[in-house]
């Protein structure tokens, strides 16, 4: 059978029907992958290497394994990429950042693993907003890849920090992908790229071999063509490890993709779309038509007034300074790309302990209030970002000035460590994907699955694919 | 090095003049304390400029240390404001030491 289009952009577990009935071979999907990832790659900036050498031997040993009847599951012979955070032994982990470009680890990080042992295919390592964008970034061009740019419209941003991972998720460029999020860095990108993006409770996914950003905030998670994906790749990924003391016991953890409970009880934020753009406004309206057919909706619902900003602000401030403390004392922070990437790291280096500390206490604060909120709720949704996402010729602050606005949804669910998951719901100005966020208390993944993929079974917007063509 | 590099004696002057100051003083850091008023919010900022130029002063030009000046103003503010959430002794950072027992 031939690898189409429709193969590539086909989820993960039409893909994997394909393979266990060797309708199609792993070594013919990640050969077929590869190329588009040779063709595309670069042109959206998504990219910094390519595992042809190691991903044709995987794909192989895949093949091998499934012809005799040894089957590892979903995930077996599928090609993913990770963001350029993950360590991979023997190969360049250069965190989207000069200053690390020939940097190579002699271990791969547990994610990498799990999936290795899951059968999946490592494709590529893909791009991303220089050290995560801890340092302050105010626009797209903001790696040494160059700017990371949406399959939708190439003038525009893929969304950061995980740029490649959504433009080449988006582009199918690989099946699916794993981004990391330390405030808004999964959503983000799922939302320009128009994918399904899931940021998990802190702690579910090991960071092990992951470049520390802030440790009390990064989450690593799954970026997809759909929420049901993004379950069958989290399933693979989470669990307690005993090199990441963060990590939770995930034991409880069942998913199922036809879920029993209906309807469910969700609420949307009070002023969530007030501010956003019109297309935004409208394509979340629409959004809730649709979720009333299966979800008890609560209007209104008034969101904590704390002070998220200052607290998420001053943590990453802290904990950026510290993990990259060598690079800015050493002055190689003017290596970086963007222009206050170059400087950044000297006043995060001034914040007060005593500053840090009073954020730490005040985040107890916000974690109890959101919980106590999110308690009477399955999910609070809110439109993923205000805006489509910003050009990549001006600074992100001159993109759409007076747009935007509600509630500070992303860093307060940071902030408190709770999952959320963003899936395309229309089309706004430049033909740029628009997103809405299924956010819910901390360790509710399954559940916000669950409304994600009865979303995704009651529209298609997940189904579209970018004017790209070999 | 860089004209905006100062040097250590300078800048023990300054610090020194800055604790002269009011307001600049343990009392800054009450718990119901209003936000400072611009006069020391600036005398903060040249404060933390001087360890800056000190610290860094070599790896900055004279526009980025503009922009670090900007920032500093700002992680003020931001500051100021976190410290208007009020907190009482027993609230305890988000993050918990644990002994390592044998």
């Amino acid at each position: 059978m031939e690898i189409t289009e429709d193969i590539l952009y086909a989820t993960i577990r039409e893909q994997a029907d394909f393979l266990r009935s060797a309708k199609i071979s792993s070594v013919a999907l990640t050969k077929a992958y590869l190329e588009r990832l040779d063709k595309f790659g670069t042109k959206l900036g998504a990219v910094v290497t390519v595992m042809r050498d190691s991903a044709l031997k995987e794909a192989e040993q895949a093949d091998k394994e499934m012809k005799s009847g040894s089957y590892r599951g979903l995930l077996h012979g599928v090609p993913y990429g990770v963001k350029d955070l993950l360590a991979t032994k023997g190969v360049p982990t250069t965190w989207g950042a000069e200053p690390y470009k020939e940097q190579v680890f002699d271990h791969d990080a547990t994610v990498v693993a799990k999936l290795r042992k899951a059968g999946a295919v490592l494709v590529a390592k893909l791009a991303m907003v220089e050290l995560a964008g801890g340092f302050g970034y105010n626009n797209a061009d903001a790696s040494f890849t160059g700017p990371g740019r949406t399959p939708w419209n190439l003038d525009y941003w893929s969304g950061g920090s995980s740029s490649g991972p959504g433009a080449a998720t988006a582009a199918a460029l690989v099946s699916f992908s794993i981004g990391s999020e330390t405030s808004g860095s999964i959503i983000t990108p799922a939302a320009f790229s128009g994918v399904s993006g899931l940021r998990p409770t802190y702690g579910r996914v090991s960071r092990h071999g992951a470049m520390a950003l802030s440790w009390t905030l990064d989450k690593l998670g799954p970026m997809c063509r759909s929420a049901d994906c993004c379950a069958i790749v989290l399933t693979a990924i989470l669990g307690k490890d005993p090199r990441d003391p963060s990590t939770i016991d995930s034991a409880g953890w069942d998913y199922s993709p036809n879920p029993t409970k209906t309807p469910f009880d969700v609420g949307i934020l009070k002023g969530s779309a007030a501010g956003a753009q019109p297309e935004v406004k409208k394509n979340f309206e629409t959004s809730v038509a649709v979720l009333r057919n299966f979800c008890n909706i609560s209007e209104d619902v008034e969101f904590p007034n704390l002070p998220y900003g200052p607290v998420v602000g001053t943590i990453v401030e802290a904990e950026g300074a510290s993990a990259f403390r060598d690079l800015v004392e050493s002055g190689k922070s003017k290596q970086l790309r963007a222009a206050n990437d170059k400087w950044g790291g000297y006043p995060a280096s001034m914040v007060l302990a005593v500053d840090y500390l009073h954020a730490m206490r005040v985040r107890v604060k916000i974690r109890q209030a959101l919980d106590a909120l999110y308690a009477k709720f399955d999910a609070l949704i809110a439109p993923s970002r205000g805006t489509v996402s910003y050009p990549i010729d001006k600074d992100f602050d001159k993109a759409y000035p007076g747009v935007g606005g509600g509630p500070p949804v992303i860093p307060a669910g940071n902030i408190a460590g709770q999952p959320a998951i963003s899936v395309p719901n229309g089309f706004g100005a430049h033909n740029l994907p628009t997103g809405i966020q299924f956010t819910g208390r901390a360790g509710s993944e399954l559940r916000l699955l669950a409304i994600a993929d009865a979303y995704q079974h009651a529209s298609d917007w997940h189904k579209k694919r970018p004017p790209l063509s070999l | 090095m860089p004209s905006n590099a100062t040097n250590r004696r300078d800048f023990g002057k300054k610090l020194a003049a800055l604790a002269a100051a009011p307001l600049a003083g343990s009392a800054a850091y009450a718990a119901d304390e209003p936000p400072k008023p611009p006069d020391a919010r600036a005398a903060t900022v040249q404060a933390l400029m001087e360890i800056v130029k000190v610290r860094y002063g070599a790896h900055l030009t004279e526009e980025q240390m503009k922009s670090v000046q900007r920032s500093l103003q700002r992680g003020l503010l931001t500051a100021d404001r976190l410290k208007q959430f009020p907190l009482k002794n027993s609230d305890e950072p988000d993050f918990v030491f644990r002994a390592e027992l044998p």
